[in-house]
């Protein structure tokens, strides 16, 4: 994925991606999907965090094909400025 | 809004596997565990190149999209 990403934005990664090969945050989080707990798999979600470390804005959606738009992030963001 | 003040950390999800069941106090699959206004569980993972990141070394530093990213379809 991340040889796609640098292929076709022409860049690297400017942020890290972490890996949680056990679901341990995943569960942590209570996100794991129970429809591919066999593969460990999450539903999709997104959490801004302040800088003082607390959740401001959160997308959790049991649809995978759902996801948080770059504009409600954006937003999200915006507001902690 | 520089893109640069704000750390996004994404969960990639590579392999995993789930080895048997083990007991947990908390169940896996929760969906309101983590609210908004509350201080989200903090955590110690590798990124590709090997490095730690937690929430806590980035707190007071920058604010941080955190990304649970299960893949594309």
């Amino acid at each position: 994925m991340v040889e796609r990403i640098k292929k076709e934005y022409n860049q690297d990664l400017t942020f890290p991606l972490l890996e949680d090969p056990d679901h341990k945050i995943i569960d942590r989080y209570g996100l794991l999907n129970p429809e591919a707990a066999s593969r460990g798999l999450p539903h999709p979600a997104v959490f801004v965090i302040d800088k003082k470390g607390m959740v401001r804005w959160k997308f959790v959606e049991t649809d995978y094909k759902i996801r948080a738009s770059n504009e409600q992030i954006l937003a999200a963001l915006k507001k902690q400025e | 809004m520089a893109i640069t003040r704000i750390l996004f950390l994404t969960l990639l999800l590579l392999g995993a596997a789930l080895r048997g069941a083990p007991l947990q106090q908390q169940s896996p699959t929760d969906l309101d565990r983590v609210q908004v206004g509350s201080r989200p569980p903090d955590f110690l993972l590798r990124d590709l190149d090997g490095r730690s990141h937690s929430l806590k070394q980035y707190q007071g530093k920058k604010n941080i999209v955190l990304v649970f990213y299960r893949g594309h379809w």
